[in-house]
């Protein structure tokens, strides 16, 4: 095994606000590391400059060996690397089966005249991306939702949408901020499983933001762990549950609820 | 109908005219991006064919070409259109909502300055006596009529084609395209120089139309009555522009019988539509369907 996420000393400031703090951390190819630490902790923060969308103040990150630190987030993707959002941002106006073609084509870099004229390159591609996309979207079980505007979905539904839509990259490593939020227990147990699945299926690396301490213990390997935007523990899921600091941090909280 | 047809048909042309200048507006609203710019390009366009038309150093070339000038003066314009909208379209389009208006306006706006200082765009007075490849203005109908329908095919296609997509994933939401690999900046530019590009051609078919070119055809005027074709007919459908500019364009003809007292009608419907009908006529249909 080798890493393929190495975060080194990796920083954001907001003004004087430090929202993440020299966190350092290694992602090894194939396991799901969980990512946790209470509300504000600077978890989505860090997401956002593994993908692009924030820049870091300071630090590198390195993905398959390349400093992708200050790469565009459209760049960083087509390398590789797929995220969901804490807050779903599907492409709500448009079609359940068009949510998950935009990567695709993205990927292919379609080209404009091509598919306004049917060139026979263009017409292949759209018939892959079509095949590949029906297949994301049954694979998430919205096979009779295939036209459905995105929007129109109820909640659940589109969180599984959003994780079709991010296997469309043919990703490598697969970012999951807050998978589980707002489902009950036996849907937790469920999405586990699907992310078992398609850690397997694809040979995906997951990284995972989550707030249900159950579900990160049973399903990862490593964990970290950020409080006030610095990291405190790290390691497997056993040890971080002994770690004092992370106790009184957080995990003495959760365990009350 | 032969009444009919001299009390309106000019009308039907400036209708196919005006619906050409929307649509130009909508190619960059598939990429959720509201430019004001066409009706400079509009403009530049104009210019094109009126010097192609009048310089007298190119008179030798129009007598060899005979009818052919006018598709050549088209193309020109097409091509003078693509490279400013690229020069322009870069920088504007990191721009944006509000802001991207404002600039491609501001551009207008020195793009008019600038003609009526060009010797070459003959001043404030502008070009006239631009040659006319028809007698009769009805007969302007063979240039907008094929152009629309060659415009709403092609949008037809692209609707339908991947680059279609990506570009309807930046209007549903920016940030998510970009994290899904989306070239954003570049597809913007992509949809916007298709906008300048219609927009050039239809300046550079109304020329002749209009037989004389100055500064005043580029107008902030202008520019606002576009967006209010598409504000009206519905910003998220190519029937929207459509359906806009054969509205507006047509609604103070059909009011002059009321005289004086027909632009407050024309006002009323205006403002009317802006409060009931916010997703524009276009939007009335979609809401239906679904």
């Amino acid at each position: 095994m080798s890493a393929i996420l190495a975060v080194h000393d990796l920083t954001k400031a907001f003004g004087g606000l430090m929202a993440v703090s020299d966190v350092s951390f290694e992602v090894q190819e194939g396991e799901i590391f969980g990512l946790i630490g209470p509300n504000g902790a600077g978890k989505t923060t860090l997401f956002n400059m593994l993908t692009g969308l924030t820049r870091p103040t300071a630090g590198t990150v390195r993905f398959l060996g390349q400093d992708i630190s200050r790469k565009a987030p459209a760049a960083i993707a087509r390398l590789g690397m797929a995220r969901t959002f804490q807050n779903i941002r599907l492409f709500g106006g448009m079609s359940v089966l068009d949510n998950v073609r935009v990567p695709r084509h993205a990927l292919d870099k379609v080209s404009l005249w091509g598919g306004v004229f049917g060139t026979a390159r263009s017409r292949r591609l759209e018939r892959e991306t079509l095949a590949s996309a029906r297949e994301l979207v049954a694979l998430v079980g919205l096979g009779d939702r295939m036209d459905a505007p995105a929007a129109s979905l109820p909640y659940g539904a589109r969180r599984r949408l959003e994780i079709a839509r991010a296997l469309a990259l043919a990703p490598k490593i697969l970012l999951l901020d807050e998978p589980a939020a707002g489902m009950n227990q036996a849907e937790k147990e469920d999405l586990s499983s699907f992310i078992r699945d398609i850690r397997d299926r694809f040979g995906l690396t997951v990284l995972l933001i989550e707030h249900n301490v159950p579900m990160v213990m049973g399903l990862c390997r490593s964990v970290a762990v950020l409080n006030f935007g610095q990291l405190i523990a790290q390691g497997a899921p056993e040890a971080i549950q002994a770690d004092p600091a992370v106790i009184e941090a957080y995990l003495g909280v959760a365990a009350d609820a | 109908m032969e009444d009919f047809v001299a009390r309106y048909g000019f009308l039907f042309v400036v209708i196919l005219q005006q619906a050409l200048l929307g649509l130009s507006l909508y190619f960059p609203l598939m990429t959720g991006q509201l430019s004001l710019a066409s009706i400079g390009f509009y403009s530049l366009g104009g210019y094109v064919a009126a010097i192609m038309g009048t310089h007298p150093e190119l008179a030798p070339l129009r007598e060899a070409l005979g009818f052919f000038m006018y598709p050549l003066e088209w193309l020109v314009a097409l091509a003078a259109s693509m490279l400013l909208g690229l020069a322009l379209g870069y920088p504007a389009l990191r721009l944006r909502g509000i802001y991207l208006a404002l600039a491609t306006i501001a551009f207008v706006q020195i793009l008019g300055v600038v003609v009526l200082n060009l010797p070459i765009a003959g001043g404030a007075i502008g070009i006239f006596g631009i040659p006319q490849p028809f007698e009769d203005r009805l007969a302007y109908v063979w240039f907008f009529g094929p152009l629309l329908a060659l415009t709403v095919f092609f949008l037809w296609r692209l609707e339908r084609s991947g680059t279609g997509r990506l570009f309807f994933s930046i209007r549903e939401d920016e940030l998510a395209a970009r994290a899904m690999g989306v070239n954003v900046t570049g597809r913007k530019v992509q949809a916007f120089v298709l906008g300048c590009a219609l927009a050039g051609v239809v300046g550079a078919m109304s020329a002749p139309l209009l037989n004389t070119w100055n500064a005043r055809q580029g107008t902030f005027d202008a520019a606002v009555a576009c967006l209010a074709y598409v504000l009206i007919g519905g910003a998220r459908s190519k029937w929207g522009a459509l359906l806009g500019a054969a509205l507006l364009v047509s609604l103070p003809e059909v009011l002059r019988p009321l005289k004086d007292s027909r632009m407050i009608l024309n006002g009323l419907v205006l403002v009317l539509a802006c409060v009931y009908m916010p997703q524009g006529i276009a939007g009335l249909f979609a809401r239906r369907k679904s």
